[in-house]
């Protein structure tokens, strides 16, 4: 069988993904990683689209929110994607949510294909606008998170690729929900 | 003079100094960015390099004194480690870099840490020699300007983990924010009894 040009690229892609998902065990803890704000900002200007239609970060006043910039195409985002649905999977029940806003050209059918690939299914189906993105000055590059306390101000953010779920991070997130 | 301003010019030819010197920490130069560096003392007003991590475990923290809440948290930590670790104390070198060495100045510093724990030295350097050094601990920091009147009315985002560097200059470890004294305490004992005795 005569081996393609196609076939080698998906072959390649393919081994990158099964190391990627080796690699993301390795990505440094979320919680060493944190930036603290000392002016927090509010985000409430970001733009969010859902299946149903626009989604408003103040529909989550009250809550802790994780809010992952992320998109299909990049490979750290694709990394840490299970650990954010495991955090989410840990923090369910409590006042706390994961959000994470897609910027794929494609939409929500980008997200939907690659939590079915995945097989994620805890993590909310949200789009991004960049043009948005830009007008809100939120952080270079992607992955981003941005920790928006109940209140809907950005107290902590992590730029690039981290686990969401280790102890170190689950006790510094639970440190942060708002009280009962 | 104690507090002589460190000039542009005393920072190269250290830096010229410690180029041809082989560093102690060489021996991960091929694999980690070097974490070789060269700011103020506050409290001497001399120019210190990494020497004096060598041989110490060392707790490294960045942050500011303007800082409203989680520098003064961290800073009471780490002298609550330092208390808690008695008479190996003196194994442990506690380190605050300023990232906002423009309105920290070596006399802001000084009585800063002070209020600390004395042992704590407090580094500070022009912002190239600042952002070389946070680059290579793997942290970051960004100043945030408001904008309005006053130039020195701004706060500076920063990444909130303690670093610990081993007496051979390796990053061991970061402790994240909110960790509990004991545990930081417990890791750093490990870290001080894995000291090579001296020959």
């Amino acid at each position: 069988m005569k081996l393609t040009r196609r076939a080698l690229v998906a072959g390649g892609l393919a081994a990158v993904g099964g190391r990627a998902v080796a690699r993301a065990e390795d990505a440094l803890s979320a919680a060493v990683l944190a930036i603290t704000h000392a002016t927090p900002k509010s985000l409430d200007g970001i733009a969010m689209t859902g299946p149903d239609g626009p989604v408003h970060l103040t529909n989550f006043r009250g809550r802790l929110v994780i809010l992952n910039l992320w998109a299909s195409w990049c490979l750290p985002c694709r990394r840490e994607m299970p650990s954010l649905s495991r955090l989410a999977a840990a923090l369910a029940g409590k006042p706390a949510v994961v959000l994470p806003l897609s910027f794929d050209r494609r939409g929500l059918e980008a997200v939907t294909e690659f939590y079915a690939e995945l097989g994620l299914t805890n993590l909310p189906l949200l789009a991004g606008d960049t043009a948005n993105l830009q007008a809100v000055n939120v952080g270079p590059g992607l992955p981003a998170t941005l920790v928006v306390d109940a209140a809907g101000l950005m107290r902590w953010s992590v730029t690039g690729e981290a686990t969401w779920d280790d102890a170190d991070t689950l006790r510094w997130l639970s440190g942060l929900l708002p009280a009962a | 003079m104690m507090n002589a301003p460190i000039s542009r010019r005393h920072m190269l030819v250290a830096c010229a100094v410690l180029a041809a010197v082989p560093s102690a920490f060489a021996q991960e130069a091929t694999e980690q960015p070097s974490r070789r560096f060269m700011m103020e003392d506050a409290a001497t007003g001399n120019v210190v390099d990494d020497d004096i991590m060598l041989g110490k475990v060392s707790l490294l923290y960045f942050g500011y004194t303007h800082c409203p809440d989680i520098c003064p948290t961290s800073l009471v930590q780490m002298a609550d480690v330092m208390k808690a670790m008695g008479d190996d104390a003196k194994k442990v070198q506690p380190i605050f870099v300023t990232v906002d060495p423009a309105r920290d100045t070596s006399a802001v510093m000084r009585e800063y840490v002070k209020s600390f724990d004395a042992r704590i030295v407090a580094l500070r350097g022009p912002a190239p020699y600042t952002d070389a050094m946070v680059k290579a601990h793997k942290a970051q920091y960004e100043i945030q300007k408001p904008g309005g009147d006053d130039p020195l009315l701004y706060t500076v985002d920063h990444t909130a983990s303690i670093a610990m560097v081993g007496a051979n200059g390796a990053l061991l470890k970061r402790f994240p924010y909110g960790i509990a004294t004991a545990e930081m305490t417990a890791a750093v004992q490990a870290a001080v009894k894995a000291i090579p005795a001296a020959p």
